[in-house]
């Protein structure tokens, strides 16, 4: 059972209430403590998880899925395009910055722009995660 | 104008290095670090790019990434939603992988790097448009339809496009989950070879099986549709909601269980290779003909990971849906880097482009050599022995090639890609009937059922293969011509050894065995003097004294490990083996003549196995 599904006792439905909300914060906190490797659960992942919990239903996986049969799945790669252009700038310093490009990413979807918030904080909690990981730079001395 | 681009965060972190549109250097990070498909973000791969251009960071144009991580975290999101209250494993799963790397890549990158570029700042490209640009802005066509096919970018699986002088333009595309790359993986992993290392060893399990599968496949796994596009019945899949590619449904589809890695491969195995690679071929084959048939276009370029499936490339080529065709060899996420940089360059910066006709990958040959100096002090401050050839050294190399010795060769430039085209290459005679099993157990140290491939000299690439075009980069798979076959019943011996593959593999099948495929198959290197003139020079010698004008060429490295880099990494590997000589350069070492080689571990821990 994933620690998420932990946090939620099963597979309940529904939009989370505020003292939920605080429920799940403590207990995530407390998951968030422990070793547990190779997965991460946050009080950010575990948003993300009553979000989609919240927002499931048969019509939204057909969307995504593409469950329903069609002569032909191609889909126009001009009218799926979101943003103007295929090359773009990227990169922020702070979280206004990132809202930015979130909000053109989901400028025609309110929904997902309920997740904003949640995602700012869980790239800015996690900004210097893993700079252990290339600690050892410079490893290439050849000469050309 | 100097662009770098970077692949990085998925697999085969790789750099790439262009002037005004011309390529200085494409490396991927693995043939640095040492670790097999390395996917952080490559910063010796960027070094080095950055020393070959003779620039630092903040001097280039633009710093390009090949992959639009805003459009990766929607599909991510996206499919948490689709999934509810099955999402948990997916969210704690990615949760890293989206908020502390590919968000932060730009920080990252400044962060060690400093200013990215002139305008500090990084472009990101989306991810298959990065593929499409690697395959068509170096070939040799000034327009061209592009089919990309991969396992995932951002959304997109599978497009179609246009490229026509400097542009390129996306018409059709297919979407995750349905994907043909992660499809096939599901399968290379249910018969339990590894993901993204793997599946190259699955397409060359197919020949040994009957297709009995196809009808399953077809009927309860994808629904394919005339114009190549399909979608993927998601109840037999798991990869899409958790770590594992396939469930328990799929499993009974097949009568049992998932192979476990490293055990014995059985009849089931083989059979479940052949059936998706004819799937897979079948799809490929109309995916090529819709995109001739909406782009009216008579040359394809082809990239994304799906694209190094050669035998699938070799039915594109048969079908002579289109006059020409060029893939790129890099045709995984390492060549995304070279992509975006490309793309920036012409889309964004207008850069003119000059059409080569013999395409500009400049033979794949972009990564660091290392001089005649460099390699001297190296052997003498060792003490290693060896005998300086000079400019003779290729007439030395084809008698010991000829007298069946098992070279290793490390000259020139450094290969920018998966396959070893004869400057990080193990070679030997493909005339002894003993050297797939020799080459197999005593040096790559493998399962036995796998082939090795040929280089050949391409003037003479029509006595030896039936192919009607070059293949330069190996990415093509034809059949060795009928007269140099020898009869050789798959069936019976299968049956007669109970599919153990050993025997079957030392069976010959051809003149040369060493490189023929248990169906006469051979994934085919043809080299011109144009693109590696000290390769083809050595095959010619060898030619000359045997009368054959091909020779085996494998990686030079064992199994699990990357592809040698530098002379220090081919000595190693050289002296772990039972190779008999090391060419590096003008010089040849003899294994005889070697002082003990003091291993300070059990090397064969020191690579997890692929």
């Amino acid at each position: 059972m994933s620690l998420i599904s932990k946090l939620f006792g099963g597979k309940a439905a529904g939009k989370q209430t505020d003292a939920e909300d605080t429920a799940v914060k403590n207990q995530s906190q407390a998951v968030a403590d422990t070793e547990d490797a190779g997965c991460t659960t946050t009080e950010e992942s575990a948003k993300l998880y009553a979000f989609a919990k919240a927002n499931a239903s048969k019509e939204n996986t057909e969307k995504i899925f593409a469950k329903a049969q069609a002569d032909s799945y191609y889909v126009d790669s001009e009218k799926v395009k979101v943003f103007p252009e295929r090359i773009m700038d990227f990169g922020f310093d702070n979280p206004a910055e990132l809202e930015a490009y979130l909000l053109e990413l989901w400028k025609d979807d309110k929904k997902m722009q309920e997740l904003i918030p949640v995602i700012k904080v869980a790239t800015f909690k996690n900004r210097d995660k893993y700079d252990s990981k290339y600690k050892d730079l410079s490893l290439y001395n050849y000469t050309l | 104008m100097h662009i770098l681009g970077i692949s990085a965060l998925y697999h085969d972190s790789a750099a790439a290095i262009i002037e005004d549109g011309r390529i200085i250097a494409a490396v991927q990070e693995e043939r640095f670090s040492r670790k097999k498909h390395d996917n952080r973000v490559p910063e010796n791969a960027i070094i080095y790019c950055l020393k070959a251009a003779g620039k630092t960071m903040e001097e280039l144009d633009a710093v390009v990434y090949y992959d639009n991580p805003l459009l990766t975290l929607d599909r991510f999101v996206k499919n948490a939603e689709a999934l509810g209250s099955e999402s948990d494993d997916l969210i704690e799963r990615t949760h890293d992988g989206m908020f502390a790397e590919r968000l932060w890549i730009a920080e990252h990158l400044r962060k060690r790097f400093g200013k990215l570029g002139k305008e500090d700042r990084l472009q990101v490209c989306e991810h298959h448009i990065s593929h499409a640009a690697s395959a068509f802005y170096p070939s040799p066509f000034e327009s061209a339809a592009i089919l990309t096919i991969d396992g995932v970018g951002e959304w997109s699986t599978t497009t179609i496009g246009r490229g026509k002088g400097e542009h390129i333009e996306l018409l059709s595309e297919l979407r995750y989950p349905h994907s043909l790359g992660l499809i096939y993986s599901a399968f290379t992993s249910f018969c339990g070879f590894k993901v993204n290392s793997g599946d190259y060893k699955f397409m060359g399990l197919a020949p040994y099986g009957e297709p009995v599968y196809y009808d399953v496949i077809k009927e309860k796994l994808l629904d394919i549709r005339p114009d190549g596009s399909f979608k993927v019945n998601l109840e037999y899949f798991d990869y899409y909601k958790s770590e594992y590619m396939t469930n328990d449904k799929f499993a009974e589809l097949f009568g049992g269980p998932k192979r476990e890695m490293e055990s014995t491969i059985t009849k089931r195995e083989m059979d479940i290779a052949a059936s998706a690679q004819k799937v897979t071929e079948e799809i490929v084959v109309a995916l090529a003909r819709h995109a001739q048939e909406i782009t009216g276009e008579k040359n394809l370029c082809m990239a994304g990971g799906v694209a190094l499936n050669c035998v699938a490339n070799g039915k594109i080529v048969d079908a002579g849906i289109f006059d020409n065709i060029w893939i790129q060899p890099a045709a995984g996420d390492a060549g995304g880097a070279l992509g975006c940089a490309l793309y920036a360059a012409y889309e964004k910066f207008g850069v003119k482009r000059v059409v080569n006709p013999g395409d500009s990958q400049q033979g794949s040959y972009l990564g660091p050599e290392f001089s005649r100096e460099y390699v001297k002090k190296f052997l003498d401050d060792n003490g290693y022995k060896y005998h300086d050839y000079g400019a003779d050294v290729n007439k030395e190399v084809a008698k010991l090639l000829a007298d069946e010795n098992i070279i290793g060769r490390c000259s020139g430039r450094m290969e920018f890609g998966p396959r070893a085209l004869g400057n990080r290459s193990i070679i030997a005679d493909p005339r002894s009937e003993k050297m797939q099993s020799k080459l197999n157990l005593k040096i790559k140290y493998r399962e036995s059922f796998r082939p090795f491939a040929p280089s050949v000299l391409e003037e003479k690439i029509a006595d030896y293969f039936d192919i009607p075009c070059p293949s330069p980069y190996m990415l093509l798979v034809e059949p060795v011509k009928k007269e140099r076959q020898l009869p050789f019943d798959r069936d019976a011996m299968l049956k007669a050894t109970d599919f153990d593959m050993l025997p079957i593999v030392n069976a010959k099948r051809s003149d040369i065995p060493a490189v023929t495929h248990i169906d006469y198959s051979a994934r085919i290197q043809s080299v011109n003097q144009e693109r590696n003139p000290e390769y083809y020079d050595l095959i010619k010698e060898f030619e000359k004294l045997t009368g054959c004008g091909v020779i085996v060429n494998t990686s030079f490295n064992v199994r699990g490990e990357p592809i040698v880099c530098t002379p220090q990494d081919a000595y190693k590997c050289f002296m772990r083996t039972e190779m008999d000589v090391l060419v590096l350069g003008e010089f040849v070492l003899l294994k005889e003549e070697q002082p003990k080689f003091d291993d300070k571990q059990d090397w064969r821990s020191e690579y997890e196995l692929d």
